[in-house]
């Protein structure tokens, strides 16, 4: 289903006048460092961590629900224009969707937080996807690399299957074979 | 001259006149004055011209009407019209200019206000309204300093009024103040004030006069010569410890002395003389940006394609009917140097093995060169590793299919 295009203009809105800055269809913003933002984060503990991460997802996930109309009819490239257009307004890096066989594998490349903040990547990504399509997802980073991250977006039992897998010294090429011949025998 | 004498006269005859009115009229007892032993000549003055300098006016004496009525009424009786060159408006004291023969005789001249005409005089207070202290007398001592020739001259001097008087200007001369009665005009200036909202129509002020305008020369003969400056007043002097004095000159002054010394004359520009040239077209640049709008940096992997990228393998067959139908010939080349840009990239980056289905393993170094591929950055080795193992499976139609089958991997 071919959808429109993201279109960024007046997206963002810098009001010098008043001293705010404001994106379209969302309460208002602060220009903060990143790098104090992940400080931040590492002061508090986990569960708070992901509520904040959550919620920032979910501003996404609303204003991307919002763009794409029907977003349980939205094809993949719409899905992937306007959520990966609404996390670069944020400045969380860009979105790009990979599928390996059945799994979805979502990879954001240039985020801000650099390792450290892959598990926020993870949980804004659930707050976005349990916001625009009503799905209650996990999502675990696969790899990563200098600039890019992996997350496989399955369920919170999968997730949690695959983060073991991954912890116990398993690629993570091979945690997605084992999880799709486990869901080909009907195990999961 | 002798119009003046005729306005004398008819001012006589109206004051006489008046004051035959006022006898038959008024029963209004007047209080007695003090008598003078000795006056020889007595001048009524009226209460406003009663604060005459000393200098300017004999010793001081009171002097008891003769009658009830006003003390003008024995002059006229007495002698028929004696001249009187009366000067009411600019001085508070008229100049009585007594006859010649018989001046000492007690002439009693009722002197006009300040700001009455000649014709008011007739109105001044009745003499019960006159004090003690309004009375002068002039004595023979000050009489005997009087020239002989030019009768009895009683020049009061000029009384100005202060600062903060309100009250008007008077008239220099006898003409001025009939000009001014002719024409209604008192000869103040009107105020520059804002009228308030409510007050109504009021008189327009008059134009600037050429004398509010500054003399250039005088200023300037000012400048030449400081050191003739006028001498500070009493006040000046006071506020001289303090600062400079803070009241503002009137603005009707032209430019201060320290205005003038600080102006600098300013030599022509000695420089070639302006020509006009036909001016470059102007160049058309594009509209400034707003800056509420910013640019967004374009996407990286806009227009660009991965080395390791390689085609279907549905797409071989089409591929090489079209290169039977063109007659292309077909470049046997390595796998890393297929590298072909197209104008645009599709939004959505994925991985071309993962959305056809076909894995890494299919990828041989002998495929001919392709010429649309869809570009992604370099994938690291352990990416090629689990797509061995993974199942083929039919593209989804909807995002939400694909994130079902997804789930359902978790179970």
């Amino acid at each position: 289903m071919a959808s429109l295009p993201f279109d960024p203009s007046h997206a963002v809105r810098f009001d010098f006048a008043r001293g705010q800055i404001a994106v379209q269809g969302s309460s208002d913003r602060v220009l903060i460092p990143a790098d104090a933002l992940i400080a931040l984060c590492a002061g508090v503990d986990a569960e708070s961590r992901k509520d904040f991460a959550r919620r920032l997802g979910t501003e996404a996930g609303r204003r991307a629900a919002l763009r794409l109309g029907d977003a349980m009819g939205a094809g993949i490239d719409g899905v992937v224009e306007h959520l990966g257009g609404d996390l670069a307004l944020m400045g969380l890096g860009s979105l790009e969707l990979e599928r390996w066989g059945r799994a979805l594998v979502l990879a954001i490349s240039g985020s801000p937080f650099g390792q450290g903040g892959d598990e926020l990547l993870a949980a804004v990504l659930e707050g976005a996807i349990q916001r625009a399509f009503a799905r209650d997802v996990g999502v675990v980073r696969l790899a990563r690399d200098d600039a890019r991250a992996r997350f496989l977006v399955t369920s919170r039992n999968g997730a949690d299957d695959v983060r073991t897998w991954l912890e116990s010294g398993t690629s993570w090429g091979e945690a997605l074979a084992r999880l799709d011949s486990r869901a080909g025998r009907g195990e999961a | 001259m002798e119009t003046r004498i005729q306005r004398l006269e008819a001012l006589l005859q109206r004051v006489r006149r008046r004051a035959s009115e006022a006898r038959g009229s008024a029963a209004v007892p007047h209080e007695p004055l003090k008598a003078v032993p000795a006056p020889a000549t007595f001048l009524g003055f009226a209460p406003a011209a009663a604060k005459a300098p000393p200098e300017a006016a004999p010793p001081v004496a009171f002097a008891p009407p003769p009658a009830p009525p006003a003390p003008i009424a024995p002059v006229e009786e007495a002698r028929p019209v004696p001249p009187v060159a009366a000067r009411p408006a600019p001085q508070p004291v008229a100049p009585v200019q007594a006859p010649e023969s018989d001046w000492p005789e007690p002439v009693a001249v009722a002197a006009p206000l300040a700001q009455a005409s000649e014709l008011e005089v007739v109105d001044t207070p009745p003499p019960e309204a006159l004090g003690e202290e309004d009375l002068l007398e002039i004595s023979s001592d000050m009489l005997e300093s009087i020239p002989p020739s030019g009768g009895v001259q009683v020049q009061e001097r000029e009384e100005e009024p202060p600062a903060s008087s309100q009250r008007p200007r008077a008239a220099h001369s006898l003409e001025d103040e009939l000009a001014a009665d002719m024409t209604g005009d008192d000869g103040r200036e009107v105020p520059f004030k804002t009228p308030p909202p409510e007050s109504g129509p009021q008189a327009a002020p008059p134009p600037m006069a050429s004398a509010n305008v500054p003399d250039m020369h005088l200023l300037e003969d000012e400048l030449m010569q400081p050191a003739q400056a006028a001498p500070m007043s009493s006040f000046d002097s006071l506020e001289q410890p303090f600062g400079p004095p803070s009241r503002p000159a009137p603005p009707a002054s032209g430019p201060t002395l320290e205005q003038l010394g600080q102006t600098i004359d300013l030599e022509e520009a000695a420089g070639p003389a302006l020509e006009l040239d036909r001016t470059a077209p102007p160049v058309s640049s594009p509209p400034p940006p707003d800056e509420l709008e910013v640019p967004l940096p374009a996407r990286e992997s806009a227009g660009k394609y991965d080395e390791s990228l390689v085609p279907p393998p549905e797409a071989r067959e089409e591929l090489g009917a079209h290169q039977q139908r063109f007659g292309e010939a077909v470049i046997e080349a390595p796998l890393a140097a297929q590298i072909v840009s197209v104008p645009a990239a599709p939004p959505l980056a994925t991985m071309p093995a993962a959305r056809e289905g076909a894995g890494f393993a299919d990828v041989s170094e002998s495929a001919p060169l392709l010429r649309e591929l869809v570009a992604r950055p370099a994938v690291s080795a352990d990416v090629l590793a689990p797509s061995v193992g993974l199942a083929a499976s039919a593209r989804p139609s909807t995002f939400l299919e694909l994130l079902d089958s997804s789930i359902a991997l978790g179970g």
